[in-house]
């Protein structure tokens, strides 16, 4: 009574659940694949459920199989068992006398037949079509981007007009200083620290012979082919705009611009902790000056350093002194504080001394750190004696303009001078002629520095003079009053005409000036000579009284003035005159409704027409930019405009797309800021509707 | 008809339960199945409770912020849009077919949208309105549509919430103005136009933190309109004259002007004929020019006045008493007052609102006349009165042209040119009515439209509109600037994204709501309807009772 059923039954059990997660097991492998190679951890998550309910969906079907099933199963196998292989399981007990009997029977045929395998037969062809379809699954992902052929087209057209980047990948490196992790920028654009090292990785179908980068200045970038790549590497010290050129292949489908932006390193932030103002006034000696200064950064301090300036004595005496000293700081790498105390007595800081202090602070930016100094800082005892003048910080100049006559005027006034002669007494007359001979004297020395020659005259003890001579040299301004006869030497020496503080000229003797020489023309200068000689006369009959004899000279200096000066004019070609053709028939009539209406006389400004002004105008009246001069405006004023960068790449973008409105819209918004601004135009009423009006003449009548 | 059915399914139910309980076995069974057949009728034939079937409680968008009771005896219809709950319907009209007795509502939230509020108003409803306070964020923003180049542009507007900051951003994103809203909310901010075209400008309102709270697009069209012909007449040289020449010669204004020095000796060669007045659009003179014109002449200007011409009178000294009498017969009645000059013009007008200004110490008294010019006090500084199809403006602020001296050239020419442009001759063109704000989706009526126009979308595709009686309606599907195109001109309209703005449609929502708002009359008879109970607990009982015997059957079975 032997019979293992239960072993048989075990075993198909056994074979259906292995039957199923056989057939799972390509696709669960298919599934751990793709994960494993995107990273994806959603999907490994889908795989664990999957397996789950594979072994679940096993298990159930293992369990279908139950008793009934194996004696289905045994009596469609074995007609030797005569469909009574229930009886097998029975217990004989509790059988019926025939039934016990078969069983009986049943039991002692059982050896006969066999340790027979009645497991459901193992369904290769499945399992085949299964693992292939899974097979099929994995090359479609795996090997598709890089198949050699282009990717089959939506249009289904088979020459494909465009490029694609199928991967772009582009590595921001940040200088080693920074202490950043590279990133990844997918879309080829975006904003990087300053002197980041980067290096794009492309990949386009179909395959381009040579890859490109173009960037805004004009500089390129070519990438080298690497195992189905294009790489390339550049540091990026300005932002910019690029843009993708392929050789050998169509252009890019979106040929767009991309931007770089450049994050810069901040220069450190100094702050003054103490002293809390730049200038200190001591009123009594101290023997030392405390100094603290806070730092900030964005990335890190460098080293710091107090610059020290002692400046000692006064006058011509000022001894400069200079050390520098390494400040340590306290506090993070990013915000420090720094400290210290100025030993002034050991420096010698006496009365009168300054101590100028100036704070000095690095950050860590490679190659070229960023420097930042603090305001100089200054500590000062003053002088008890000089206590009163130390607000008093500049130089007083005591300089009068130069007032002198014309030639003409000196014409005139000898004119006048002559008609007035019969009213005036013989001293008066002479006084004013020789106050001509002053002014005379003062243009044929103006007139002389052109030729070069010496200032000869007016110099106290140089060339000793009358008294007459003394008021000439006291210039107009002492000549104005007309009746200087109380004559001052000191403040006549002091307020001379022009020359006040000219240190040279009162001491030393300077002679021809070579540059003032040569200024002029041999020709203008032959006539200049000439009127200076008339001069000399001229005055000599002024100071002698001979106004008469002065004259002729007078007349012949100006002369040979206005020749000199006629000679540098430029002369035009003349025009006629051009009026308007008159008008018979209203001629004479008196009605002015015909001719132009009165205009204002005032002329409108014109602002300065900026390429941006030009450019906005184009685009608002649909006539055509000038491309190429705006880009070459923006290109010379990139550094001053705002954002230059998004005015290049905007008006690329239009450029390239003319007919794009969004492209506009967007230009014209950028072009808004750079516009000069207009007078304010009168906005208009409306005029009536036809039912407005309509309705205002039945109101009114 | 009801009750014939009801009948009916009486007498059927009392048949199949006859039948049933007769071959049931236990008492049980029977009772059960009398129990069953009662709730399939009432599941049939719910049974009917009294209340009040006049009045419907109205959830609309933002009820979510009300504190409501939990229990309502009266039908209660949730209108889409409420946080939080689903909509019972998808409109109020549906609600009003469901309930025919309603004659009164209840709103809670925000109020009715456009399409609902049309019913309120055409079935006569009363209407009573539960509001929550209003959300934070803007909730009137004015700006006008169109502008001339130059111009100030003057966007006022209303916010709800405190500590508050609104921005004003130009097109090209920066910021160019900056307020804080007052104790009511209300905001006032400016910005001059630079370019022609259509431009979007941007207003944001920032919290006390500088979070942005909500932004909105106000679109602007800046177009040049034809400047209209100025003639300057005065009695003696002024800055005032210096400037306003210098401005209008700017702004492309042809100008003539006549500036007496002294007798027989002017700058510019202006003269007052019919026909030079009838060409030009405004005039300005002062009270010493006024003095200085013959009868003709001043006959002419009035006469050029009814025809349309704006004349600007400035009063610029003490008024000789002809010239008064003259001016009061022009509807000006001036009289010298002991009132201080000095005066502030405000924020609005000045770059700085605490320059001072100097205006002439009088009273003027002008029936009809429409302020021109105020204050930040509110005093009147300029008026303005229409005569005949033309218009007249006193004027007694004499130094506005520190403006111009202090550096804000554009707040003087945005003075003189609001002020120009409200006394000229009508010249623009009549401009058909759009809307001040449009959304996608949301259906907009044009107004003053001519038979034939179309709409043109950001798409560039065209509709052609349906003009009745100068209005026409459309549909807008997408965001962005649409062209009314009419008789050979094309209008630039800006609509609105669809979720655009909803804080200022949910205020429009509030006022158009409160308009409505009409209590019931408490004469009015309650109505009370018989309102069904609901199905679906008799349905629930039903079924659980079926079950049971369901169940007590198939164990019958078992046991045999």
């Amino acid at each position: 009574m032997n019979v293992p059923l239960a072993a048989l039954l075990r075993a198909a059990r056994w074979r259906v659940a292995r039957q199923l997660l056989a057939l799972a097991a390509p696709w669960l492998a298919l599934l751990a694949i793709s994960a494993w190679l995107s990273g994806a951890y959603r999907q490994l998550l889908a795989l664990a459920l999957l397996g789950l309910l594979t072994t679940f969906f096993a298990y159930r079907q293992a369990r279908a199989l139950d008793w009934r099933w194996l004696v289905r199963r045994l009596d469609a196998l074995h007609p030797a068992l005569e469909d009574s292989s229930a009886l097998l399981i029975a217990d004989p007990v509790s059988l019926p006398t025939v039934a016990r009997l078969q069983q009986a029977r049943l039991l002692a045929r059982w050896p006969e037949l066999g340790m027979q395998d009645i497991r459901p037969p193992w369904r290769h062809r499945a399992w085949l079509v299964s693992a292939c379809a899974a097979l099929l699954c994995a090359l479609l992902l795996l090997g598709l981007p890089r198949l050699p052929w282009p990717a089959p087209r939506e249009q289904g057209n088979t020459v494909s007009l465009t490029s694609e980047l199928l991967s772009a990948r582009l590595t921001v490196t940040p200088p080693a200083y920074l202490g950043l992790p590279d990133s990844v920028l997918t879309d080829l654009a975006g904003e990087v620290p300053e002197g980041a090292q980067l290096s794009w990785r492309l990949q386009f179908s179909p395959e381009p012979q040579a890859v490109s980068l173009h960037f805004h200045d004009g500089t390129r970038v070519a990438l080298r082919a690497e195992a189905g790549y294009w790489s390339g590497e550049r540091r990026l010290l300005q932002g910019g705009l690029y843009r993708i050129v392929l050789e050998g292949a169509p252009a890019l489908a979106p040929a767009s611009l991309y931007r770089l932006d450049v994050r810069r390193d901040a220069a450190p932030i100094i702050r003054l902790i103490a002293p809390d103002k730049t200038l200190t006034v001591l009123q009594a000696p101290q023997p030392q000056w405390a100094l603290a200064f806070s730092a900030s950064d964005d990335v890190g301090l460098g080293e710091a350093s107090l610059l020290v300036t002692l400046a000692q004595g006064s006058g011509e005496q000022v001894r400069v002194s200079e050390r520098r000293q390494m400040l340590p700081g306290v506090g993070e790498a990013r915000s420090r504080r720094y400290a210290t105390t100025l030993d002034l007595k050991a420096m010698g800081f006496a009365e009168g001394d300054d101590v100028i202090v100036r704070f000095q602070v690095q950050d860590q930016r490679a190659p070229k750190p960023n420097i930042s100094r603090s305001a100089a800082l200054i500590l000062r005892l003053p002088n008890a004696r000089s206590a009163d003048t130390a607000a008093m910080d500049g130089l007083l100049t005591k300089t009068l303009p130069a007032y002198f006559r014309s030639q003409r005027q000196i014409i005139i006034d000898t004119e006048a001078l002559l008609a007035e002669k019969p009213r005036l007494s013989e001293a008066d007359y002479l006084d004013k002629s020789d106050a001509l001979g002053v002014d005379q004297k003062i243009l044929r020395l103006r007139y002389g520095q052109f030729l070069g020659e010496e200032f000869e005259s007016g110099q106290e003890g140089h060339a000793p003079e009358t008294g007459a001579d003394h008021r000439a040299d006291a210039g107009a301004a002492a000549h104005t009053d007309g009746h200087e006869h109380a004559h001052q030497p000191e403040a006549a020496a002091s307020s001379r005409f022009g020359e006040a503080g000219d240190v040279l000229a009162e001491f030393g003797h300077t002679h021809d000036q070579a540059e003032a020489a040569t200024l002029l023309d041999p020709d203008t200068k032959r006539i200049l000579k000439a009127a200076l000689a008339q001069m000399w006369q001229a005055e000599l009959k002024l100071r002698l009284g001979q106004g008469e004899a002065a004259l002729p000279y007078e007349y012949q200096a100006l002369d040979y003035i206005k020749q000199v000066q006629q000679s540098t004019r430029i002369y035009l070609a003349r025009v006629g005159l051009e009026l308007p053709p008159t008008d018979p028939a209203r001629r004479l009539t008196g009605e002015r409704s015909e001719s132009s209406p009165p205009v204002d006389g005032l002329s409108a400004s014109r602002p300065e027409l900026v390429p941006a002004t030009a450019l906005y105008q184009a685009l608002t009246s649909g006539s055509r930019p000038d491309w190429a001069g705006f880009d070459a405006w923006l290109r010379a004023h990139e550094a001053e405009l705002p954002d230059a960068l998004g005015l290049l790449a905007d008006s690329d973008a239009l450029q390239r797309q003319a007919n794009c409105q969004a492209c506009r819209l967007r230009l014209l918004a950028r072009l808004w800021a750079l516009l000069p601004q207009p007078a304010s135009h009168v906005p208009r009423r409306r005029l009536p509707s036809a039912a407005q009006q309509a309705y205002r003449e039945a109101l009114e009548q | 008809m009801m009750n014939h059915a009801g009948l009916i399914i009486a007498l059927l139910l009392a048949v199949g339960v006859l039948s049933t309980a007769l071959r049931s076995r236990t008492f049980g069974q029977r009772v059960l199945t009398v129990l069953a057949a009662l709730a399939l009728y009432f599941t049939l034939l719910p049974p009917s409770m009294t209340g009040r079937g006049d009045v419907l409680t109205v959830l609309s968008a933002g009820a979510e912020r009300v504190a409501r009771p939990s229990r309502v005896s009266a039908p209660q219809v949730v209108l889409p849009g409420v946080a939080g709950e689903l909509a019972s319907v998808p409109d109020l009209a549906t609600a009003l077919r469901q309930y025919p007795a309603v004659t009164a509502l209840h709103v809670v939230g925000d109020g009715l949208p456009a399409r609902d509020r049309e019913w309120v108003r055409r079935l006569g409803l009363s209407l009573t309105w539960q509001a929550p306070l209003p959300a934070r964020g803007v909730q009137q923003a004015a700006a006008s549509a169109y502008a001339v180049p130059g111009s100030l542009w003057r966007i006022a507007g209303r916010t709800a919430g405190d500590a508050l900051q609104v921005e004003l951003t130009d097109p090209a994103g920066a910021v160019v103005a900056r307020a804080r809203p007052d104790g009511q909310g209300e905001f006032a901010l400016s910005a001059t136009l630079r370019g022609e075209g259509e431009f979007l400008f941007g207003l944001r309102l920032l919290d006390a933190d500088g979070a942005l709270v909500e932004a909105l697009m106000l679109p602007v069209v800046v177009r040049r309109e034809p400047p209209p012909r100025l003639l300057l007449l005065a009695g003696g040289p002024q800055p005032e004259l210096k400037f306003l020449r210098r401005w209008a010669t700017d702004a492309g204004l042809p100008l003539a002007s006549r500036i007496t020095l002294r007798d027989e000796l002017a700058l510019g060669e202006l003269t007052l004929t019919p026909t030079e007045l009838g060409q030009s659009d405004v005039l300005i003179l002062d009270e010493r020019s006024w003095a200085s014109l013959s009868e003709q002449e001043q006959a002419a200007i009035i006469a050029a006045v009814e025809q349309g011409l704006g004349v600007l009178l400035r009063v610029t000294g003490p008024l000789p008493e002809r010239v008064a009498e003259q001016w009061a017969r022009l509807g000006f009645t001036v009289q010298a007052a002991p009132l201080p000059s000095a005066l502030r013009l405000g924020a609005e007008r000045a770059y700085d609102p605490r320059q001072l200004f100097t205006r002439r110490p009088i009273t003027v008294r002008s029936d009809g006349a429409q302020v021109l010019l105020r204050s930040d006090q509110g005093e009147a500084l300029a008026l303005l009165r229409g005569h005949g199809q033309g218009r007249i403006g006193l004027w007694w602020l004499t130094d506005s042209y520190k403006l111009a001296q202090s550096g804000a050239a554009s707040h003087f020419g945005a003075l003189w040119a609001e002020t120009i442009g409200a006394l000229a001759r009508p010249a623009g063109q009549a401009r058909p009515e759009l809307p001040a704000w449009a959304f996608a989706g949301e259906r907009l009526t044009l107004t003053d439209v001519l038979p034939g126009a179309s709409v043109l979308n950001p798409q560039g595709q065209s509709t052609a509109l349906l003009v009745e009686a100068g209005q026409a309606g459309y549909w807008p599907r997408s965001a962005g600037w649409h062209q009314l195109r009419q008789g050979g001109e094309s209008w630039p309209f800006y609509v609105q994204a669809a979720d655009a703005a909803r804080r200022l449609r949910a205020a429009a929502d509030r006022a158009a709501t409160e308009a409505l708002v009409r209590p019931a009359h408490p004469a009015a008879p309650v109505s009370v309807v018989q309102q069904p109970l609901a199905r679906g607990p008799f349905f629930g009982i039903f079924l659980a009772l079926m079950t049971a015997l369901w169940w007590l059957e198939r164990r019958g079975v078992r046991a045999v």
